[in-house]
C-alpha cells in the first residue's frame, strides 16, 4: 500500500529536483548580470541592490544594458517554452513548437516589410514584427473555418498555409532587397538577438506577455482536457473550439510579444517542454511551469555564451540550434 | 423510474443519414445492450445520444428535460460517454485521469481542489484499484485502463452511463472483469446505462435488455428476462446467421453451426 495520503502524492519525494532548478535559476540571473565587456562583479550588485557605493559607470551598465536584457532573456525563456509545452499539449503532437501556427513567419515578415518599406528602426521593426506575427494567427485562425475536419489538423494545416505565404513574401522580398543592407537586416533579425533589448522595450512588452501568459495559467485544467482527442474533451463538457482558440490567442500575444524584440530564437520552445516531462516523469500544469523556468535557464546560459565567445556578439539561434539539434537526435535515440 | 427517452431520433454525418426513427427510453438501474453489425450505427447513435454528433431531428428527454437544450457542461453532468479507446498519449497519473471527470463541475478557469483528489481517489478505491493511483496510466495493461475509464465515468457522477465497446480491447478475463464492474454499478447506483457490444453473448450474460439495430433502425427491443430461446433465436438468426440459443443455468448462450 503507498501513497494513502492522497493530496501529498509524489509531490514531497521529487522535492529536491526542483530545488536545484530554482537555485540554478537564481544562479543564471547573476551570471547573465555580470557576462560582457564591461565587468560588473556581485559585490556590485549587492551594492546597486542595498544603495552601497558603485561607480556611475557599473550603474549605468547594470541598469540600462545587463538588468533588461537578463529579464528579457528569463521573460523570452519561460514564454516560448510555456507556449511550446501547451501547443505539443493541445496539438497532441510532442514535435508542436510555438510557430506552429505561424505566429513567427508572421512576425519574420512583419520585420521584413518595416526593413525594406519603412525607416527599419528597431522600434518600427518590432511593432510591425508584433502585428505581423499575430496577423498570421488570426489569418491561419479563420482558415480554420474553411476546413471540413475542425480538428487540430485543421489548426496544424492553416498554420502551415500561413507560414508558407509569409515565408514566399520573404524570399520574394529578399530577393529585391538592397543586399548590403537590407538583406542582411533580414538575415540578422531571422537569427535572433538580445543586443538591441532597452528597458523601455521590455516596459512595452510585458503587458502583452503578462496577458497571455495569466490567461494560460487560468486555463491550465481545460489545456489539460484539450490533450484528449476532440470528442473525449466534448463528452467532459468542455466546449473545444472556443478554448483552443482562448490558449492560441494567449499563446499568441505571448510568442509575438517575445519575437517581435528579440527576433526568431530557435528550438528553445521545443525541447525545453521535452526536458520538464522527462525531469516531471508525468505531464500536467506543473510540467509546463517547469519548462518554462527550463528554458529560461537554458537561453540565458546560451546569451551569456553568444555574449563571451566572440568579440562581436553572435546571433542567439546558432547557439540554441547547437544546443537544441544534439538534444533532439537524444530524444530520438530514448524513444 | 424512466431517466431517458428518446424520441424518433434522426442522426447522421452531414447529408448522410444514418440512423432513422430511434425510439427507447432507459430506466433507473437497466443496463441496455445495443447490438448491431458494424456499420450499423450504434456508436452514432451513442454520439447522438451524448451530444457529440447533433441530430438531424428527434428529441432526447433526461428526466423530462430535453438533452439538446442544454449546453455542453450541462450535458456533461448527466451523460458520461466512455469511448472505445481513449486518447491519453502524454504520461498521466492514474488519480490525474480520473480527475478528468470532474472537469463539468468546474469553472472555465477552475481546477480539481484537493477535496476533489480525495473524491477520485475514493472512487479508485470503490473500482478496487486505488494502488494505480500514482502509477502512470500509459504503463497499465488495456484491461486496468478500462477500470481506470470507468473511474473517470463515475468521478463525471452522470446518472446516464454510455460505453462504446468498453471490451474490445481485451482478453477474454478482462472483458469479463470489466463488464461484470459495469453492471455491478448500473445495479448499486441505479444509473442507467447503454453499452454497444459485438459479442450476443455477453449483451445476453450482463445486459437486462436488448437493442437490435440494422441498417439504422431498431429492428428489434425486449427484455431478455421477457422472451424464450425460440424468439430469441428468431432475432439472433436474422442477424448472425445459422445459429442456436442454448438455455444454461438461467442464461441464454448462443453458439454458432457450422453451415
Amino acid at each position: 500500500m503507498k501513497n494513502v495520503d492522497v493530496t501529498q502524492g509524489l509531490q514531497d519525494r521529487e522535492y529536491g529536483k526542483y530545488v536545484i532548478i530554482a537555485v540554478l535559476f537564481v544562479a543564471i540571473i547573476f551570471l547573465s548580470i555580470v557576462t560582457g565587456k564591461y565587468p560588473i562583479t556581485l559585490r556590485d550588485i549587492l551594492n546597486i541592490v542595498t544603495g552601497g557605493e558603485i561607480n556611475d559607470t557599473a550603474k549605468t551598465v547594470f541598469y540600462t544594458l545587463r538588468l533588461p536584457r537578463t529579464i528579457m532573456v528569463i521573460i523570452a525563456g519561460i514564454g516560448l517554452s510555456v507556449s511550446g509545452s501547451v501547443y505539443q499539449i493541445i496539438f497532441k503532437n510532442p514535435l508542436a513548437s510555438p510557430d506552429i501556427i505561424g505566429v513567427a513567419s508572421g512576425a519574420n515578415l512583419g520585420a521584413a516589410i518595416a526593413i525594406v518599406f519603412f525607416s527599419g528602426d528597431t522600434l518600427t521593426i518590432a511593432m510591425s514584427a508584433f502585428l505581423g506575427g499575430v496577423a498570421a494567427v488570426f489569418a491561419a485562425l479563420n482558415l480554420t473555418k474553411i476546413a471540413k475536419d475542425k480538428g487540430v489538423i485543421a489548426f496544424v494545416l492553416s498554420g502551415l498555409v500561413i507560414g508558407s505565404i509569409a515565408q514566399g513574401i520573404i524570399m520574394l522580398m529578399k530577393y529585391v532587397a538592397d543586399p548590403e543592407k537590407e538583406l542582411a537586416a533580414m538575415e540578422f533579425w531571422a537569427m535572433g538577438s538580445f543586443a538591441s533589448v532597452t528597458d523601455s522595450k521590455v516596459v512595452a512588452m510585458f503587458p502583452l506577455f503578462l496577458i497571455g501568459i495569466v490567461g494560460i495559467v487560468l486555463l491550465r485544467w481545460q489545456i489539460n482536457i484539450l490533450s484528449l482527442n476532440d470528442e473525449e474533451a466534448k463528452s467532459l463538457g468542455v466546449k473545444v473550439e472556443l478554448t483552443r482558440w482562448a490558449v492560441i490567442i494567449c499563446s499568441t500575444m505571448i510568442v509575438a510579444s517575445i519575437i517581435c524584440i528579440t527576433g526568431l530564437i530557435s528550438f528553445i520552445g521545443l525541447i525545453a517542454p521535452h526536458i520538464a516531462r522527462i525531469i516531471r516523469k508525468r505531464n500536467d500544469f506543473t510540467a509546463v511551469i517547469l519548462s518554462g523556468f527550463i528554458g529560461a535557464i537554458i537561453l540565458t546560459v546560451a546569451d551569456c555564451l553568444v555574449r563571451s565567445i566572440s568579440v562581436s556578439e553572435l546571433p542567439i539561434s546558432i547557439l540554441t540550434t547547437f544546443i537544441g539539434a544534439p538534444f533532439l537526435a537524444y530524444l530520438m535515440s530514448r524513444h | 423510474m424512466e431517466i431517458m427517452r428518446v424520441e424518433n431520433l434522426k442522426a447522421g454525418y452531414g447529408d448522410k443519414v444514418i440512423l432513422e426513427d430511434i425510439s427507447f427510453s432507459l430506466k433507473e438501474g437497466e443496463l441496455v445492450a445495443l447490438l448491431g453489425l458494424n456499420g450499423t450505427g450504434k456508436t452514432t447513435l451513442l454520439k447522438t445520444i451524448s451530444g457529440l454528433l447533433k441530430p438531424i431531428s428527434g428529441k432526447c428527454y433526461i428526466k423530462g428535460k430535453r438533452s439538446y437544450d442544454m449546453n455542453e457542461k450541462e450535458r456533461a453532468r448527466h451523460i458520461s460517454y466512455m469511448p472505445q479507446r481513449n486518447s491519453i498519449v502524454y504520461n498521466t497519473l492514474v488519480l490525474d485521469v480520473v480527475l478528468m471527470g470532474i472537469t463539468p463541475y468546474l469553472g472555465i478557469f477552475n481546477s480539481p481542489s484537493k477535496s476533489h483528489k480525495k473524491q477520485a481517489y475514493d472512487i479508485l478505491k470503490k473500482i478496487g484499484i486505488e494502488r494505480y493511483a500514482y502509477d502512470n496510466f500509459l504503463h497499465l495493461s488495456e484491461g486496468q485502463k478500462q477500470l481506470v475509464m470507468i473511474c473517470r465515468s463515475l468521478m463525471q457522477n452522470a446518472e446516464i452511463m454510455l460505453f462504446d465497446e468498453p471490451d474490445s480491447a481485451l482478453d477474454y478475463n478482462n472483458k469479463h472483469m470489466v463488464l461484470t464492474k459495469i453492471r455491478e454499478l448500473i445495479k448499486k447506483e441505479k444509473r442507467g446505462g447503454i453499452i454497444t457490444l459485438h459479442d450476443p453473448n455477453y449483451a445476453l450474460n450482463y445486459c437486462d435488455r436488448i437493442i437490435f439495430l440494422e441498417d439504422g433502425k431498431i429492428l428489434a427491443e425486449f427484455d431478455i428476462s421477457e422472451v424464450d430461446s425460440i424468439f430469441l433465436k428468431k432475432i439472433f438468426s436474422r442477424i448472425y446467421g445459422k445459429i442456436d440459443i442454448i438455455r444454461h443455468r438461467e442464461k441464454y448462450v448462443m453458439v454458432r453451426l457450422n453451415a
